[in-house]
């Protein structure tokens, strides 16, 4: 049993924690969410879940990750289903889920855009290793996932990211 | 290094400057509230439905034991009360036919 204090102590670093990652984690959320509202909907389920079962967790912050993943999917399965009942109900929420870069705007719209193209399974990786600076050993005991199967759908997914924003720039320069 | 890990490298890089819109405050201190009382809102259901699942069963206690106690046949009431028995003998034997006619 955790004592008042010690509690506490945790509480304040997982708050610490959250200040410097909670966007990510939202991030996270997103790829399976209709909205940000949706998102953050899920991570902070997600999160309480995390919370009152991290005993069991062997890496906390993977452990942290998978809670958020199935909150978000959760949601996003309820939603579909309530979707299907309100037919043609369009999607709102187009806004970027990143700060604005004035500078690097239409390049990192590129990047956003392109990253959404990707399967779900190679963008979670990257969202993962990029935003949330998992390890390999992180992401597979998050996805249930060999390390090795984690690292090479990151390499696979990148690679193609990278082929898809060449593309779109050879098709931006021939206009 | 290859002009495609570069490229790599150069998108990685890109990527990771790229800063996920900020978590907003009333998350943080939800989470911070969640995290510093030991019974969550989960916690709460849960107790509210094992209350509700316990008021439950002691109904139906109740409602049990009320038929019990019930279905126990009582002790046979006297039919008939030894003086009301008397008066009953008493009108039997009045004499009937002089008070008809």
């Amino acid at each position: 049993m955790i004592g008042g204090s010690q509690l506490s102590d945790e509480a304040d670093q997982w708050r610490l924690w959250l200040q410097r990652h909670g966007a990510a984690l939202i991030l996270f959320a997103r790829q399976w969410s209709a909205s940000s509202a949706d998102a953050e909907d899920s991570m902070q389920a997600g999160f309480l879940k995390f919370w009152r079962t991290r005993s069991r967790a062997r890496d906390q912050v993977a452990y942290l990750y998978t809670c958020v993943r199935g909150a978000a999917m959760d949601l996003g399965r309820s939603q579909r289903r309530r979707t299907i009942r309100e037919a043609n109900t369009p999607r709102t929420d187009n806004d970027s889920s990143f700060i604005p870069n004035l500078e690097r705007a239409e390049r990192n719209a590129a990047i956003e855009s392109a990253l959404r193209e990707l399967p779900a399974d190679q963008r979670e990786v990257v969202v993962m290793r990029i935003w949330g600076g998992l390890t390999f050993a992180q992401i597979g005991q998050a996805l249930h996932l060999p390390l090795a199967t984690a690292a090479s759908r990151y390499r696979y997914a990148i690679k193609r990211l990278e082929t898809d924003l060449s593309e779109k720039e050879v098709r931006h320069d021939e206009r | 290094m290859t002009n495609d890990e570069q490229q790599i490298e150069r998108l990685e890089r890109e990527m990771t400057s790229m800063l996920p819109a900020a978590m907003p405050v009333g998350i943080l201190d939800h989470l911070t509230d969640a995290m510093t009382h030991k019974i969550t809102p989960q916690r709460k259901s849960d107790w509210l439905l094992l209350t509700a699942i316990g008021s439950g069963l002691a109904a139906a206690f109740v409602i049990v034991a009320t038929l019990t106690v019930q279905s126990i046949p009582d002790t046979p009431a006297p039919s008939i009360s030894p003086p009301m028995a008397a008066i009953l003998f008493a009108r039997a034997d009045a004499p009937w036919n002089d008070i008809i006619k």
